[in-house]
């Protein structure tokens, strides 16, 4: 049979150059994107071994036609693959099986990277024999345990072997992406070009010099540092497993597999690695929390960047210049933000000295963050610049968006709006950062409501990537869609919410620490308080969080509100005391903890000697958001089950393994769940369930079915 | 008091080397899973087991820090229950079980379990050094041989022959696949189960269809170690009628490295009655001695020697031998000293064709003449291994 050097399929064309070398350049053209996906692969080993096993090809150089090079796996695939998890187990091992058949024939193939190489996508990577990064604004890494996965195909073992036991951890444990500079730093490549054509003539030369087609990870290497069974390798994987398991609680069957991969694979020759491998990447994806994580943080995230209110026509597209008033932590987190994102902006603070310092601020944010993702100091200077100075107000004229982010004092708030809005175009949007106080407060005296909305950004603002857009009672679509486009333009994911005092993500945290402060009361030491919160999985404890955000915020907002229920009041009460004995929050250096240079220590003593379990603290700490989060579903508030769910881990740190409050309801089951609750009832009316919601229970009402929601279906009792 | 033997089981076992099916299972999970078919197949009330004894021989790695203990914490039994591992070489897993048997027999303890686990081919034998191996106080004053030399200077010393070593190995393997087949050894004999429940291994996977023509040319393995590196002369000082060894053990008549557990349950009647099941087997005797550290494997017959004694028994009431296939002369050995015919030996074939994971070895031939003794509706059953250093151990059960 004769086999053609030249030829073209789905996913890939291939070429003969010159010098015996073959160009496969990958371009899915039935996808979005090029993705690992499976009926690709077995193309690519196809054309491989025709090509491979012809004298005339020395080797092989992989480049995209796309922007991605691979973007990962096509995880809508890998869900339906793993529906038959033994298939599926084949199916990895038959994947490693033939590329490891393709290194028989001991010619190198080689990776030019020039678009987005993540998960998958950088796996089949290491596959090439060297791999050459051209300098862009892309990204490489593995990021598979943000969704409760790890790289089960290959890249457990293979970063292992590579760069020794620790720093492969760290890498795959915090799932970070580079961009190419720092993935060359870092080892994930092995050479940074500046051009492609610079790549490509090193990819050539490192061909025709007939370089060895070796594995950076293969067997004939050893493992920086020792393997397991080293009296060093062994050392770094205690340290490793042991700072893992503080900083995750052992929530994550993905992240707990991925240390059994290099506990039981690490040590054995790579191919009987890669079983090992295989077989708990099969576990992970049966498992509950990866299920949650993946339909929450991957599809959920998918939902709402291209949420219902998105249309280009009515966006931000023109949007060139926006002006933040208010110059403090938010202020200047939105104003760097805003320039990374390259936007000239306007900020301003109380008087002409303070606007300066808080330019200054933002300018130091940028720094850290630039210099962080390797970015150069014409590049920081030049964002740098973007950001001016708001020192006559009649500048406001220029900008087609002003976001004012003065503290919460709905006093305050009007008065900077009264003193700003003389001086704003007819057209301009309108937007108060604010994390509770309602927007039809705030903007009562302004004109033009429809172009009015709050945008809760939250702190730090170049970390939290979710951005709670609130509507007000005349806010107009065309203003919705502005704001969702503009969020996308920061980086953030956006999710739309009703007007209320605190809107979804405030009003419902707010109902965590609460319950903290009156568990407390009841007699409960606060250290199993913060001890079970953050084994439950909480990234912070209730009374830690209450000083970050301080007290005296806390207590603004409590004062804010027209209606103050008994345990409400219990708690402003309480938190009135501590303000009243100087205890303010972090910035002071005293709330609940006492905070010095060496660290902070619990201040707050115990009360009494109640010994309620571990078990009912978790529930009520758990089930008081969930259960208010359900109230905010039927307000309105909230629009839907997985925008909340995404708002409660984005937004408030809800869990993450539950994959969000509805999730996490669903996983006790509605009747258990509703059972425990009306049990609570004696400690407070939060504890409250509407009968509608019992009813509800009864049927075993499910909020998903699967990646379905089924809020709001027409189910046959008709219930929602 | 006595003693009853309520379950035995043993995994399948896997090759010890880089080829081998378990490699990717630690030991602690090939204990973990044996530990829990006994709870599940019995339907055991935990708390009433009190402490699991683990023969293990190279305790360093995956298999250092008390590998029995861990392996108790993780299965169903949990952390109530006590774990200690001990080293008697090849003969650890039955030392496990006689001082299990002691433990009972003095009140000290009224239910343990068991046995042994050793994954050769994640913790290399020898791996973990030690004074026998490597101190000159020991290797210069000693008379000691690597074990195959010491196997061929018998076979040398007591005119075995290498047809006669190939023979019998084929036999091994020939009853081994005959075994394998038949449901009987399935029941006491697990498969080894991946995190998802998927089979990583379903069945022993050394043994093979193998022939006298097959095994003729395999090279001698121990040649090296006898002729170049000296240890044939070290031999020669001690046995100065030898003047030269034949070198006849190889890949083929010798045990070969495997990975596998083994796990047996024992208890005094009383707790039989609490757990409500029905005891398999009774112990009649125990028994351990040292032997000639150059021949080093001879300690088979002394052992059998003391624990027919120590029952008031003759060699001819036993029905069935378990004697370790360490080396295939050492079952000739054995039943050439004893005037026992091979009809009564390893009917089950046995480590040469089966696996020797050393430190469980002993629980796996004891689970073995409990399931033959049962199949063959025969009583009474010996089983005796050999050890390093020159040691020999010895249990004869009845059959209940």
């Amino acid at each position: 049979m004769k086999i053609d050097l030249n030829q073209e399929n789905a996913y890939f064309t291939c070429s003969y150059k010159e010098n015996g070398i073959v160009s496969l350049s990958l371009d899915m053209k039935n996808q979005k994107t090029n993705l690992l996906i499976f009926e690709f692969m077995k193309l690519y080993f196809k054309v491989l071994h025709d090509l491979l096993s012809l004298e005339v090809v020395k080797g092989i150089i992989i480049t995209s036609k796309r922007s991605d090079f691979i973007a990962g796996a096509d995880i809508h695939e890998f869900l339906r693959e793993q529906l038959d998890p033994q298939k599926f187990l084949s199916g990895i091992l038959e994947m490693h099986r033939q590329f490891a058949l393709l290194d028989h024939y001991k010619k190198p193939i080689i990776s030019i990277i020039e678009g987005n190489c993540i998960g998958g996508g950088y796996e089949f990577a290491l596959n090439t024999h060297y791999r050459i990064a051209v300098e862009g604004n892309y990204r490489i890494g593995l990021p598979e345990t943000k969704l409760g996965l790890f790289p089960g195909a290959g890249g457990a073992i293979k970063t292992a072997r590579m760069w020794g036991i620790s720093k492969a951890i760290k890498f795959v444990v915090n799932g970070s992406l580079y961009p190419p500079k720092k993935a060359a730093e870092f080892g994930l490549v092995d050479a940074l070009c500046e051009t492609d054509i610079a790549a490509w003539i090193l990819a050539e030369k490192w061909i025709v010099a007939g370089k060895p087609a070796l594995h950076r990870w293969g067997d004939h290497n050893p493992i920086p540092g020792g393997n397991l069974r080293s009296v060093n390798g062994a050392q770094e994987f205690a340290i490793a497993v042991q700072w893992i398991k503080n900083k995750t609680k052992g929530k994550f069957p993905g992240i707990n597999y991925y240390l059994k991969t290099l506990h039981d694979g690490l040590g054995l020759p790579v191919e009987k690695a890669l079983e090992v491998e295989a077989r708990y990447l099969v576990k992970t994806l049966q498992s509950d929390v990866a299920q949650n994580m993946i339909n929450t943080l991957f599809f959920g995230v998918q939902e709402a960047k291209k949420n219902k209110y998105l249309d280009p026509k009515l966006g931000c597209n023109a949007l060139e210049m926006l002006g933040v008033i208010g110059g403090g932590m938010m202020g200047t987190g939105i104003a760097a933000n805003a320039a990374l994102s390259g936007f000239k902006v306007l900020l301003s603070d109380q008087s002409e000295e303070a606007t300066l310092n808080s330019l200054k601020v933002s300018k130091n944010k940028i720094q850290k963050i630039l210099f962080n993702k390797g970015g150069s100091n014409e590049q920081i200077v030049k964002v740098q610049k973007l950001i001016q100075p708001l020192n006559d107000l009649n500048a406001l004229e220029e900008v087609d968006l002003v976001i004012e982010a003065v503290p919460e004092d709905l006093k305050l708030k009007k008065d900077i709006l009264d003193k700003i809005t003389p001086h704003l175009n007819a057209q301009v949007i309108l937007a108060s950062n604010t994390s509770s106080i309602p927007i039809n407060d705030i903007f009562k005296y302004v004109e033009n409501k429809e172009n009015v909305l709050g945008m809760h950004f939250f702190s730090p603002v170049d970390k939290m990537t979710l951005l709670e857009i609130v509507k007000g009672s005349e806010t107009s679509t065309k203003t919705l869609s502005f704001a969702c486009q503009f969020a996308h333009k920061m980086g953030k994911i956006p999710i739309v919410v009703q007007d209320s005092p605190g809107f979804f993500t405030s009003r419902v945290f707010g109902k965590y620490t609460q319950e903290a402060v009156l568990l407390y009361l009841e007699g409960i030491d606060p250290k199993r308080i913060e001890n079970v919160a953050l084994n439950s999985g909480w990234p912070i404890g209730p009374f830690a969080v209450l000083d970050e955000v301080s007290l005296k915020l806390v207590l603004d907002v409590l004062n804010n509100q027209k209606k103050v229920s008994i345990s409400e009041n219990k708690y402003k009460t309480f938190l009135t005391e501590l303000m009243k004995q100087g205890r303010i929050g972090k910035k002071t250096g005293k709330g609940f903890y006492t905070y010095t240079p060496n660290g902070k220590s619990l201040w707050l003593k115990s009360i009494g000697t109640n010994d309620t379990s571990d078990e009912d603290i978790v529930k009520r700490l758990n089930y008081v958001v969930a259960l208010d989060s359900y109230r905010c579903l039927v307000e309105g508030i909230v629009t839907d089950t997985r925008t909340a769910d995404l708002a409660s881990i984005l937004g408030f740190g809800f869990p993450i393994h539950s994959g969000g409050v509805f999730r996490y309801i669903d996983a006790i089951g509605l009747k258990a769940f509703v059972s425990t609750c009306e049990g609570f009832l004696k400690h407070g009316a939060q504890w409250e369930v509407s009968s509608h919601l019992k009813s509800m229970s009864q049927n075993a009402f499910q909020f998903y079915d699967g990646s379905k929601e089924m809020w709001g279906r027409k189910t046959q009792n008709g219930l929602t | 008091m006595n003693v009853f033997v309520y379950d035995s089981l043993r995994t399948v076992r896997g090759k010890g080397t880089n080829e081998g099916s378990l490699m990717g299972t630690p030991p602690v999970e090939l204990g973990r899973q044996v530990i829990n078919q006994m709870v599940v197949k019995n339907n055991l009330k935990t708390n009433y087991i009190d402490d699991l004894i683990f023969g293990c021989v190279t305790q360093i790695g995956d298999q250092g820090s008390n590998i029995a203990k861990a392996c108790i914490d993780i299965s169903l039994i949990g952390s109530q229950c006590g774990g200690v591992t001990l080293n008697r070489f090849c003969g650890s897993g039955l030392e496990a079980i006689n001082q299990g048997v002691a433990y009972v027999k003095s009140g000290y303890k009224n239910m343990v379990l068991a046995g042994g686990v050793e994954s050769m081919s994640r913790v290399p034998m020898s791996s973990d050094g030690g004074a026998y191996l490597l101190d000159p106080k020991l290797t210069l004053d000693g008379f000691l041989l690597p074990q195959g030399v010491a196997a061929d200077v018998i076979a040398t010393k007591y005119n075995v022959l290498r047809h006669d070593l190939d023979q019998y190995a084929v036999l091994s393997h020939e009853r081994a696949l005959k075994a394998r087949e038949s449901k009987d050894s399935r029941i006491s004999r697990i498969p080894i189960k991946d995190v998802n429940g998927f089979n990583v291994l379903e069945t022993d996977e050394i043994v093979r269809n193998t022939t006298i023509e097959d095994l003729k040319n395999l090279p001698p393995s121990f040649e090296l170690h006898g002729k170049k590196m000296g240890f044939d002369s070290t031999a020669f000082a001690k046995y100065s009628e030898l003047n030269e060894v034949n070198h006849l053990h190889h890949a083929g008549n010798s045990s070969a490295l495997a990975d596998g557990a083994s796990v047996t349950l024992l208890g005094n009647a009383k707790l039989g009655k609490i757990q409500n099941i029905k005891p398999k087997a009774k112990i009649k005797a125990m028994a351990l001695v040292g032997s000639d550290p150059t021949l080093m494997l001879t300690g088979v017959v002394p052992a059998t020697i003391k624990v027919l004694k120590q029952a008031k028994m003759k060699i001819s009431d036993i029905d069935l031998f378990e004697v370790n296939e360490a080396f295939a002369v050492v079952p000739l050995y054995f039943m050439e000293q004893l005037n026992v015919p091979i009809s009564k030996v390893n009917v089950y074939g046995g480590s040469i064709a089966l696996g020797h994971p050393l430190g469980a070895t002993g629980s796996v031939l004891f689970s073995t003449l409990i399931d033959a003794l049962h199949h063959s509706d025969k009583n009474i059953g010996l089983v005796t291994l050999c050890m390093g250093g020159g040691m020999g151990i010895a249990t004869i059960v009845e059959r209940l």
